[in-house]
């Protein structure tokens, strides 16, 4: 009988996401898994949806986590899941449930990752789940909600690591070291990001004719 | 001086009472002023992830809702205080709800600080921070995540100063004001 597995997307920008372009190559890549996504934004801003979802989460062999980081952490409706399935009395299966996060910010380095992945190891184990490991990367921009497989070679550390894991995580292991190591290399140089980066948020504010504007101070008072 | 509160806490937190009437309390004795945000009440949308904010309306969200008023409040601040449960080392939801809609105080741009990328301040003044978190029990772990995110905070909101102050629900009334009143004083030096 194949296992189910939940994929919740953090990213309010669903399809289009980075987030969604990761957890979409993982859950393809396993085996032996029946896959649901679920779309946490749009999920929670429904009574009968997000019961629905907290249904499927407790429900399920593997939950994977794939969310963007927003100001060192989370986006708030992520943790507004964390609070739903942690409160109260959770229905558990009897056997193990895995919880998998995969995680990418828009800057370069993986390590501003890092106190976001603690929050969700904490989650996992306070929540009965058993933690299968945090697969982070920077530089997600990069990969910039296009499907994985024809993100060329800014994708391929990604693509490496989330095949690593979803063959461990098809045989009921955790992701393994190589593939969070693989998963945090940088695609490209770090100046080289930057330097496109730069470029393309001006690009972006020219289109609105504010390209010059881009350091305005509305909020600013007799500084 | 002026002073943002941003309260995540709830009628149902026993709590709120005493921090809020200690905050009022040394702002009051230092002739500051105290802005008061109930996170509880605001009416504030989740962050869109557009980016908009950054390109579009340089400095202010699209979403005209409370959610620009934090923003504001905490540019136009001298220290900001958020008060918030711990959550698995995190805020609670309410918290990050506002917190995660004020990406409009850096600039998009990407500068390196010791080793790290980072985006500058758009303004030049920054406030102090002082990050209150409510435990129930103590919890060593979640309180060493909560630090590290109240530093990874400040680092990347370039707060001037930070301080990260655990309280939790045993605690009683005196120990709680202490506590509150130390980091304002820590903080006034500062600010």
């Amino acid at each position: 009988m194949a296992r189910q597995a939940v994929l919740l997307i953090g990213s309010p920008r669903w399809l289009r996401s980075t987030s969604y372009s990761l957890g979409a190559y993982l859950i393809e890549k396993l085996e032996h898994f029946d896959c649901e996504t679920i779309h946490i934004h749009k999920a929670i801003s429904d009574p009968k949806m997000t019961q629905d979802m907290v249904r499927s989460v407790n429900a399920a062999d593997l939950i994977i986590l794939s969310s963007p980081l927003y100001v060192d952490a989370l986006p708030a409706p992520v943790l507004r899941v964390f609070e739903l399935i942690a409160s109260g009395q959770r229905e558990k299966p009897d056997r193990p449930q895995q919880f998998v996060a995969i995680l990418n910010c828009g800057f370069p380095e993986t390590k501003h990752n890092n106190t976001a992945m603690r929050i969700c190891r904490l989650f996992a184990e306070r929540a009965g789940f058993m933690w299968a490991g945090g697969l982070a990367m920077g530089m997600g921009p990069a990969i910039d909600g296009r499907p994985l497989a024809k993100a060329g070679r800014v994708g391929k550390n990604a693509r490496d690591a989330l095949s690593l894991a979803a063959d461990a995580l098809s045989k009921g292991q955790s992701v393994p070291e190589e593939a969070i190591k693989r998963m945090a290399e940088p695609p490209i140089p770090i100046r080289l990001y930057t330097m496109i980066g730069n470029r393309t948020w001006k690009k972006m504010a020219s289109q609105y004719g504010m390209a010059d504007k881009l350091k305005a101070r509305p909020f600013a008072t007799a500084e | 001086m002026r002073v943002f509160l941003l309260d995540a806490l709830t009628s149902d937190d026993a709590i709120r009472e005493t921090i809020r009437q200690t905050l009022e309390a040394e702002c009051a004795a230092r002739g500051w002023d105290l802005d008061t945000m109930t996170l509880e009440s605001a009416d504030i949308a989740h962050c869109l992830g557009c980016f908009n904010c950054w390109t579009r309306t340089p400095g202010v969200c699209i979403q005209d809702d409370d959610g620009r008023k934090v923003l504001k409040g905490m540019v136009q601040s001298d220290i900001v205080v958020t008060v918030s449960p711990v959550l698995f080392g995190c805020y609670s939801y309410l918290m990050k709800r506002a917190i995660d809609r004020i990406i409009g105080a850096v600039l998009p741009f990407f500068t390196r600080v010791h080793g790290e990328t980072h985006h500058p301040p758009r303004y030049d003044k920054t406030p102090c921070l002082l990050a209150i978190g409510i435990m129930k029990q103590h919890d060593s772990e979640e309180e060493t995540v909560f630090r590290e995110l109240i530093e990874r905070n400040a680092i990347n909101g370039h707060y001037s100063k930070h301080i990260a102050e655990i309280l939790t629900c045993d605690m009683d009334g005196d120990e709680i004001v202490g506590r509150i009143r130390e980091s304002i004083s820590s903080l006034e030096v500062a600010a």
